[in-house]
């Protein structure tokens, strides 16, 4: 008897650590899908916003195609709004645009740094008529 | 005498029920999970080149360079993963009936069947009388 409840308490610790870590991991990577899909799934609203008044950010004239206007004004929203119009109030933001090869062609945001959480998404967009590359990285 | 016998047993019994339910929840539980990015990644890497006209571009393209642009655009894909890309176009003859379709295949690395995902897309030039399928196969390195 002592023996099963010995293996019962073990799983259960097993179970909860578990629980506990997959719903940790889970949080940052639901947010850098969620900004992710607002960034290049829609226009945002209102849907030619600029940083003056946008209130949820988007960035796509169609789906997965990025209005190169849009992005500029992504660079004027400030950093501690961000996650707030993203849909991830909790995270800060660091948006990476590149071509292709990797070379940069804009950036916003909020650099990584002391997280404690973190996760990045890589989103392929076409821009300006070519395929690039979207990183999306949230953080806490 | 016999009733406590029986009683123990009961226990016993409901004791090892449960026992082996949470062996199977916590195995459960420990099984990788797929990692959403990687249909994700896969679906929005050959939208891109849909909306880009890489795909259409093909049509337009001898099968050796076709090849090389996929090679190209196959390569750009993060190192942890493989993929394959692969163009039949098909061009419309009299009628109905339509030739092909001439074949273009495109690697990086190989394909490992762990975790793998498929993505298509269909892609067509009215003016040429052509339309393409387009099929990434992608998976973990």
């Amino acid at each position: 008897m002592i023996a099963v409840v010995f293996i019962i308490n073990m799983q259960w610790g097993v179970m909860l650590d578990s629980i506990n870590g997959y719903e940790t991991a889970n949080g940052a990577e639901k947010a850098s899908h969620v900004a992710s899909l607002y960034l290049i799934n829609g226009p945002g609203y209102p849907a030619n916003w600029s940083y003056a008044d946008v209130q949820l950010v988007g960035l796509a004239k169609n789906l997965n195609v990025l209005d190169p206007n849009k992005f500029e004004q992504l660079k004027n929203i400030s950093n501690s709004t961000l996650g707030e119009k993203l849909g991830v109030p909790d995270f800060k933001i660091f948006i990476n645009l590149t071509n292709s090869n990797g070379g940069t062609m804009g950036s916003t945001g909020l650099v990584p740094n002391n997280y404690s959480t973190l996760s990045r998404l890589l989103s392929y967009v076409s821009y300006n008529g070519a395929p690039s590359k979207l990183y999306v990285t949230v953080w806490k | 005498m016999r009733k406590a016998f029986i009683f123990t047993l009961d226990a016993l019994f409901a004791v090892s029920v449960l026992a082996v339910f949470l062996t199977v929840v916590s195995f459960e539980l420990n099984v990788p999970k797929q990692a959403y990015w990687l249909p994700e990644l896969g679906d929005t890497f050959m939208t891109s080149l849909d909306k880009s006209g890489v795909l259409y571009g093909t049509y337009l393209q001898s099968p050796t360079d076709a090849q090389n642009t996929l090679t190209y655009y196959l390569n750009t894909l993060p190192a942890n993963t493989n993929a394959k890309i692969t163009i039949k176009i098909y061009t419309q003859g009299t009628g109905d009936t339509f030739n092909g379709p001439t074949t273009i295949e495109a690697t990086k690395g190989t394909i490992s069947q762990y975790q793998e995902t498929h993505v298509k897309r269909v892609f067509c030039n009215v003016t040429n009388k052509k339309f393409g399928i387009a099929e990434l196969v992608l998976s973990y390195a």
